[in-house]
């Protein structure tokens, strides 16, 4: 098969119409092989395609008549300056002829001075006249038009083109005066200035160019001012310079990108420069976060990459930060705009959270001051061809307990490996989820009970409110398994946080009458008011009625609120009945052998089935 | 490639136009301007390929038959009216060229300054700045490259006729040509589309 390098000169040949049908073939098997080939074969068909935008010749706009006025013109002239150059020389041949024919010495010597004179007056008269036209031999022109079948054209020297047309002669009609580049520069400049240094001007945008165009016109309206203007951006004056950069930022494109960044070595017009190429939008942004390494750039830079607060500004940022010096205020500077971008930077802090050169706890806590972190945090791990560092994510759940962050946890505990790490990850996530996630491993035998019982106290440890709603919620449900479950676990933890839901599970009908016992004596165990306090008002209510409960949750409240509690939770029966239970109380929580624990229970629940029945019996004497 | 609307006259020079050429080598102006209204519009095409601006183009075109008009009993009909023409005014473009100063090298073609850094598909970039982009690259080609180009992709000349207009020998005229194209693909490279995904 042919080489690469010949199959490119058949390419060449091809999309120039020169290539015979056969080696057309022989091309196309290469390129059947060869996208290297085949990519130069498409730029060469592109290039044809632009050569197609190259500018064709407005034959409506000639003018015949003119043209062919203005031709004869100059053969005239040309003609006239012939006739001229040969009048001198007949001249100059009588005078020497004269010269020759004098007949003595004297006259000889006499006509020689004479004729020495006029030959230098003649020299004098012809200097001063314009010079003739000259035809030189053809060895010594200029190349020449030479070919085998065809003389060589004389050139004519000292022809200027463009000579008034002499007196007396056919006057060509006077052509309208083109538009040269120095006249467009000129309204250009002015223009520029007077739209850009008008500070309203210079930030609205599209009326900035309505004004422009009104002050530039509509005669120059197909000069390439664009291009024009990025010659300005090199101009002496600062303030042109800079007007010109604001013009670009708002009619420039990708060409004017490289004059814009080249204007930012100019620190008189950086500012201006930064400003246009954030006002290019997406094309702009990458030489803003060039800018970012120059100090003298950096505020200005960061100022309006803060103004487009999308994940392309903070990927900028963030390269410039890695690639920047490891000073603690440049990094705090970036990191300060990270955040005013808001929650579009995660990715970028994700990306600097593991780098070495930036401090993560200061990337955490520039995180800290997003919203919702947890959201985008979860997007962000659960896109498939990104991959963080685990030990990053755990950190990160462990900082800011984003609920949102649950499902990602729950797949790390169903590593091995992992799971331990998970597992002390779950109780930094707030709500109930981490209750229903344990609940659920414990359900599929996953963890073992040391394991479960362990993550379920760090649970309570770390908050108890979520212990408690998670046992509303189970009521509110109706679970009576499931709150069964909950209750062992509740109980097994031993945790203070424990204990509010102990309390609710203790006064619900959900459960059995000696699972709410065992509830309700847990409360007592872990000592809280506020617990208790939940047992001596549901006791207060009438909302016990089994003795056994009702003497557990009295001993609870003894134990946590002290007399008062109990007198709380006994207020409406009579005085001796309630001393009596106190009594009663104190000897249970005096003598406190697990052997004599039910028999304790047993005798408080008769002097308090004794107490109850005497205070309905008041209660009906005096209904009498 | 454009094809040249005149293609039809490119051919020996017909009855009518040898019987024009004789009277105005023998002085007739009549028959002298009925050569220019036959051919003006043609050359003044050339000229504007070469030069791309109308008013240098008419400037060139009106010094061609100025020219041709001196040269006239030159002319002895083997060639084409037309092609001799076309030497004159190919000529005078090259002393035009030469008088604005040295041209660079096929290699030295940059026009980056004009180019952004990134490289994208044409429609990204503005037609009216690809336009600008082309017109540039072509005007920045050396001038026998320049010719040689023209007159083979604007003016849609046979090798042999692009030969005769410059001077060169076939085989020049296609390497020359072909240099064209190599040094406007690697200055336009950022610029061409590829087709292939």
């Amino acid at each position: 098969m042919k080489s690469c390098r010949l199959t490119k000169q058949d390419i060449l040949r091809a999309v120039d119409g020169e290539l015979p049908v056969g080696e057309v073939l022989s091309m196309d098997a290469h390129l059947e092989d060869c996208a290297s080939c085949r990519s130069y074969r498409d730029e060469q068909l592109s290039l044809n395609e632009l050569l197609e935008l190259l500018p064709e010749p407005a034959l409506d706009r000639l003018d015949a008549k003119a043209a062919m006025a203005s031709i004869q013109d100059s053969i005239d002239e040309h003609v006239g300056r012939g006739q001229q150059a040969l009048s001198a020389q007949t001249e100059r041949a009588a005078w020497d002829r004269a010269l020759r024919s004098s007949v003595s010495k004297r006259w000889a010597m006499g006509l020689a001075l004479l004729a020495a004179s006029l030959l230098f007056a003649f020299g004098a008269w012809t200097w001063i006249q314009p010079e003739p036209l000259k035809s030189l031999p053809v060895a010594e022109l200029r190349p020449l038009l030479l070919t085998p079948n065809e003389a060589p054209v004389e050139i004519a020297l000292g022809q200027p083109s463009g000579e008034q047309t002499p007196a007396g002669m056919l006057e060509v009609p006077a052509e309208p005066q083109p538009i040269t580049p120095a006249e467009v520069q000129v309204a250009l400049r002015q223009a520029l200035l007077q739209t850009f240094s008008n500070p309203h001007h210079a930030t609205f945008g599209e009326h900035t160019l309505e004004f422009f165009d009104e002050r530039m016109g509509s005669r120059y309206a197909s000069w390439p001012l664009a291009t024009m203007s990025e010659s300005l951006l090199r101009d002496s004056d600062a303030q042109l310079a800079g007007a010109a950069a604001r013009y670009l930022g708002l009619r420039g494109g990708r060409l004017s990108l490289a004059s814009l960044k080249a204007g930012l070595q100019r620190p008189e017009v950086a500012p201006a420069c930064v400003q246009a190429l954030a006002d290019l939008g997406p094309l702009g942004l990458d030489a803003l976060g060039y800018a970012l390494g120059d100090a003298s750039l950096r505020g200005p830079a960061l100022a309006r990459l803060e103004q487009v607060p999308d994940a392309n500004s903070a990927e900028l940022i963030g390269a410039a930060l890695l690639r920047g010096p490891r000073d603690p205020l440049v990094i705090a500077l970036f990191l300060n705009a990270l955040t005013l971008i808001g929650s579009n930077s995660i990715p970028t802090l994700l990306t600097l959270a593991q780098a070495e050169s930036v401090p993560r706890m200061q990337v955490i806590g520039a995180m800290a001051a997003l919203d919702d972190v947890g959201r985008v945090l979860a997007r962000q791990v659960s896109v498939q061809d990104v991959a963080y560092p685990d030990e990053l994510i755990f950190e990160l759940v462990d900082f800011f307990g984003s609920a949102e962050m649950l499902p990602w946890l729950e797949r790390k505990l169903d590593s091995y490996e992992q799971r331990q790490r998970a597992l002390q990850s779950l109780a930094g996530i707030s709500g109930v989820g981490p209750l229903v996630v344990l609940a659920d491993l414990a359900q599929k035998g996953s963890l073992s009970e040391p394991e479960l019982l362990q993550a379920f106290g760090a649970l309570a440890r770390a908050n108890a409110g979520r212990m408690q709603q998670h046992a509303e919620n189970m009521l509110a449900a109706g679970d009576a398994l499931a709150a069964s479950q909950y209750l062992s676990l509740l109980i097994s933890c031993d945790e203070p946080g424990a204990a509010n839901a102990l309390a609710l599970l203790a006064v619900s009908d959900l459960l059995t009458g000696e699972e709410r016992q065992w509830a309700a004596l847990a409360v007592g165990e872990l000592g809280l008011p506020e617990a208790a306090s939940i047992l001596a008002a549901a006791f207060a209510a009438g909302e016990l009625s089994e003795r056994r409960l009702m003497a557990a949750c009295l001993i609870s409240v003894f134990r946590s609120l002290g007399e008062e509690g109990v007198h709380e939770a006994l207020g409406s029966y009579p005085l001796g009945a309630v001393n009596a239970v106190f009594d009663a109380l104190v000897d249970a929580t005096t003598d406190p052998k697990p052997q004599e624990g039910a028999v304790q229970l047993f005798r408080i629940a008769r002097v308090l089935n004794l107490a109850t029945n005497g205070r309905n019996s008041n209660l009906g004497q005096s209904s009498l | 490639m454009h094809e040249s609307p005149w293609n039809e006259r490119r051919t020996q020079v017909s009855e009518r136009e040898q019987e024009l050429i004789l009277r105005a080598q023998g002085g007739d102006r009549v028959a002298f301007e009925g050569l220019v209204q036959t051919h003006y519009a043609s050359i003044f095409a050339t000229a504007f390929h070469l030069l791309s601006n109308h008013e240098d183009a008419e400037d060139l075109a009106q010094d061609c038959f100025v020219r041709a008009q001196r040269g006239l009993s030159y002319f002895r009909g083997e060639a084409s009216f037309t092609a001799w023409l076309r030497r004159i005014v190919v000529h005078l473009a090259h002393d035009r060229f030469r008088a604005r100063g040295r041209r660079p090298a096929a290699s030295d073609l940059d026009i980056e300054s004009l180019a952004g850094k990134r490289p994208g598909p044409p429609e990204k970039t503005g037609a009216r700045e690809l336009k600008l982009l082309m017109m540039r690259a072509v005007e920045l080609l050396p001038d026998h490259l320049r010719i040689a180009f023209v007159l083979r992709t604007q003016e849609g000349l046979s090798y042999a006729e692009v030969s005769a207009a410059s001077g060169v020998t076939e085989a020049t005229a296609r390497t020359q040509v072909m240099k064209a194209r190599k040094a406007l693909h690697a200055a336009l490279l950022p610029h061409l589309e590829r087709r292939d995904a």
